[in-house]
């Protein structure tokens, strides 16, 4: 086993079976043993996505059981204090130092530079560690909720372990509040048929998510926004912030999808991250379905204690805006992330002062249906022209595009398209098309994949085995590492 | 305790149930979409440059039916350009012979290798087996000419061999296949199915292209790249006489082309590894000696053939270049069953030449005159 992820046929046919075989014939009478080789494989998954980058997962976990330890036994607040302070100096630096410096230093080079053209200074070369931004908020979360005395410390450090490096979620998510992993370990970690299914349901639902539809639509993106010539085309740009919208948010569920799936095999449910987002009709609303393990915890510990709404119209302000630009930041070391967080918060704050005022309310009050599909339009609009903001790293490249994205000095040219796209273009637009309607008919009826997993075994497995053969025949050949294990 | 249990067995039966309903839906599915939709659309030159590479193994399928008496030829396109099987079968004294011509562009007695197991199987009476200045050259030192990556070569026939192949093809062969192109094997349902797939996309682009734009990356079907399927009606005889190669400098281009051709190029193409034959040691020698002691241990007769050259060639060539053929051909001779037919030596018309190794239609006609008598005696044994 050279790489250990989702999309590895390793995880498929020896490592999850492994581990669903050995913590089935060890039994729910020996949960804590079940535990353990739930924490050894979680350990051995890290390793082999991640190498020694696993020192830091430990030290976190280390230094976070301690901690929330010495808040609880501790009656003086002082001292708690110092023990929450201590654990987010180290967290927080760990998170800084592999994901930050490097680029703390690069903005400082091109700062100095054109102001003082002082001699550059070396970057580091660090390697990011994957998952690094989801277990710190993990851990984080735990040590906070029992400075906050809303969690009780772990009994056992093997539990709180395993709750740090749970495998299907370690890489990217969900991000897991301590108290629900609590609950779920002290339940049975044997599924039952129906759990079983829905986990193998969930599995192949991700895969045929990511590597249908989010892999042969990363093709036409990446030929998009590589060659720079056809960001003048509106077409063009258009499609490239509508496939990239398909792309990241069947690649970012489908990990969910396929780490939810794994959990359940497991015994474990983990809380749904996405609920519909492109069926979303304000930029809360979307929100409230994108990535809602990140925006919960982002409301819980950054958006509350920054002021949150109850504070007059200010802080809100400041709350959303510091709360947007940090998790846009949060993504990733780069100028657009926080531009992208940037642009949500004004989405949001714009939501937020319209939404209150007398047109608007009446014509929601009026016209509900027909306000809804417009709050459908304009909130899908902006939310894919921030995607562009997202995919285009290269800020020399953001401007033209955003331009060309509102229709100011851009052009239409069919043949322009066909040049830069991808031969395979038909199947990509048929996949797309089909995206869309599934998105819709999922928002509807709530969950495809619930619907599967529901049926008895012929259907189940008529949808299972049709899903699997088009997975396997419909993948391009080279397949896209999952967007979310750079952050 | 007999709770746990009783789950368990719950569990196990139902979840047995519809994990076998994925499995044959899967294999079903799969199974007829790679037969239907992807291999058709290989053969007809949709999803590859050339369909011919697709015939060998329901060829040999063809073969093994034949009741009468059969002779396979195996080789590159230098093959391929030189048996016409219908003129052979018509000279021949034997009534109900077939003469199956499988000759491949740019095949080499490496990539050929992996049809022996098959080809045996088949059961055909004579093997014409190209052994011409082209089959001895050392492919780990030497380079091929004509801009030709051979081991992406390789790669691409052996990967598109195994996806047509099934478990009974595999044979001790394998042993002399490379350690680097192990991996492009595939031996077993799952790895194939996986290698078919990696066409699908394409595949389903070109349905799409046809049914709503009315365009097609399709060879047209009298071209000399496509291959048809196995239920046309002109199936067998293409594998006598498969549609040929037209001018390869242009239709009827004139002789002074050739000269100029020749002069522009023979110098530098004179020096790779086709035209630089080695005595013994090299891959294609041992797949060579492979290939002829499986086929004459199992009875089957082999005419080793190394074809002319236009006679234009050979002012190029330097005194003794070649003289690896000669020791090559005789190392091979390892029994009666063994016929050398070596005419690289014989000097023919370039006006029987399509281009420097390839013949014509007059090319060919003289070819069917050498072989079909001697093919008589053979079968005869008189």
């Amino acid at each position: 086993m050279n790489n250990l992820d989702f999309v590895t046929s390793d995880y498929y046919f020896w490592f999850l079976p492994a581990v669903f075989l050995c913590t089935f014939v060890i039994g729910n009478k020996q949960r804590r043993k079940q535990i353990a080789i739930l924490l050894v494989s979680s350990y051995i998954f890290f390793w082999f996505a991640s190498g020694w980058h696993i020192l830091l997962l430990l030290i976190s976990t280390l230094v976070d059981w301690n901690a929330a330890k010495n808040i609880y036994l501790s009656n003086d607040s002082k001292v708690k204090k110092r023990w929450l302070k201590g654990a987010l100096i180290i967290n927080l630096g760990l998170l800084g130092i592999f994901k930050y410096l490097d680029f703390i230093i690069e903005t400082w080079n091109w700062s100095t530079l054109r102001i003082t053209g002082a001699p550059e200074i070396d970057t580091l070369g660090l390697l990011l560690p994957v998952g690094i931004s989801f277990y710190t908020f993990q851990t984080m979360s735990y040590t906070i909720d029992v400075y906050r005395g809303k969690s009780e410390p772990y009994d056992d450090f093997i539990s709180f372990a395993c709750y740090a490096a749970f495998f299907p979620q370690l890489v990217a998510g969900p991000i897991v509040r301590s108290d629900h992993f609590r609950k779920e370990i002290e339940s049975t970690l044997t599924p039952s048929a129906m759990r079983f299914r829905l986990g193998l349901t969930l599995i192949v639902y991700g895969l045929a998510k990511k590597l249908i539809i989010a892999d042969n639509v990363a093709l036409h993106v990446n030929a998009i926004f590589e060659d720079s010539s056809g960001l003048n085309n509106i077409g063009l740009v258009w499609w490239g912030a509508l496939a990239f919208g398909i792309q990241i948010y069947c690649d970012f569920s489908a990990y969910t999808d396929i780490a939810i799936g794994s959990a359940h095999l497991l015994g474990i449910r983990l809380p749904e991250n996405f609920d519909s987002p492109y069926g979303a009709t304000s930029p809360q609303d979307f929100w409230r379905r994108w990535h809602i393990s990140l925006s919960t915890w982002l409301r819980d510990y950054l958006y509350i204690p920054l002021g949150g709404s109850k504070n007059g119209p200010r802080v809100l302000l400041f709350a959303l805006m510091g709360t947007m630009l940090l998790g846009g930041l949060w993504h990733g070391a780069s100028w657009n992330f926080v531009l992208w967080g940037f642009m949500h918060g004004l989405l949001l704050i714009l939501h937020r002062t319209l939404k209150d005022t007398k047109p608007v309310a009446n014509l929601f009050e009026k016209l509900p249906r027909i306000s809804c599909l417009l709050g459908w339009v304009v909130t899908q609009y902006f939310v894919f022209m921030t995607w562009l903001v997202f995919r285009l790293e290269d800020t020399s490249l953001l401007i033209p595009s955003l331009k060309t994205y509102i229709g100011i000095g851009g052009h239409w040219n069919i043949s322009e398209m066909a040049d830069i796209l991808p031969e395979v273009r038909y199947l990509t637009f048929a996949i797309a098309i089909i995206f869309l309607i599934g998105h819709f008919v999922s928002w509807k009826i709530g969950g495809v994949k619930n619907w599967i997993s529901r049926q008895n075994s012929v259907v189940w497995g008529v949808c299972i085995g049709v899903m699997l053969m088009l997975t396997l025949s419909l993948r391009p050949v080279e397949t896209v590492d999952f967007i979310y294990f750079r952050f | 305790m007999e709770i746990d249990k009783s789950l368990r067995e719950e569990n196990v039966q139902s979840l047995s149930l519809s994990i076998s309903i994925v499995f044959l839906v899967f294999i079903l599915m799969s199974s007829t979409f790679n037969s239907f939709i992807i291999k058709p659309l290989l053969r007809d030159g949709s999803l590859i440059v050339h369909g011919r590479y697709m015939i060998t193994f329901d060829a040999l399928d063809t073969v093994e039916a034949d009741e009468g008496a059969s002779v396979v030829a195996i080789g590159s396109s230098i093959t391929r350009a030189s048996i016409d099987g219908s003129c052979i079968e018509n000279f021949s004294s034997i009534r109900d012979l077939e003469v199956y011509n499988l000759g491949l562009s740019a095949a080499n007695p490496y990539t050929e290798l992996m049809q022996l197991t098959a080809l045996i199987n088949s059961n055909p009476d004579i093997v014409l087996l190209e052994a011409g200045v082209n089959s001895f050259w050392d492919i780990d030192s030497q380079n091929r000419t004509g801009g030709i990556n051979e081991e992406s070569y390789i790669e691409f026939r052996m990967r598109l061999n195994s996806i047509l192949m099934d478990d009974s093809d595999f044979g001790n062969w394998t042993e002399i296949i490379r350690e680097k192109d192990r991996e492009f094997l595939f031996d077993d349902y799952f790895s194939r199915n996986n290698e078919t797939a990696k066409y699908s996309n394409e595949a389903i682009e070109e349905l799409f292209s046809r049914f709503v734009l009315d365009q097609s990356n399709a060879a047209k079907t009298t071209s000399w790249l496509r291959a048809p399927e196995t239920s046309d009606e002109s199936w067998e005889d293409y594998l006598s006489t498969p549609n040929y190669r037209i001018g390869v400098w242009n239709n009827g281009s004139m002789i002074e082309d050739w000269e100029a051709w020749f002069e522009n190029n023979m110098q530098e193409r004179s020096k790779f590894g086709e035209f630089n034959p080695q005595h013994s040691g090299t891959l294609f020698h041992t797949v060579m000696e492979h290939i002829v002691e499986e086929l004459t241990r199992n009875e089957i007769t082999v005419i080793l053939i190394a074809t002319p050259r236009n006679p234009m060639v050979f002012d190029y060539l330097e005194p003794g270049q070649t003289d690896g053929l000669n020791s090559s051909l005789s190392n091979l001779t390892i029994s009666d069953d063994v016929i050398v037919e070596n005419m690289f030596w014989e000097t023919w018309d370039k006006d029987e030449f399509l281009d420097r190794n390839h013949l014509n239609d007059n090319g060919r006609q003289k070819m069917c005159e050498i072989l079909a008598p001697k093919i008589d005696t053979i079968l005869t044994g008189e």
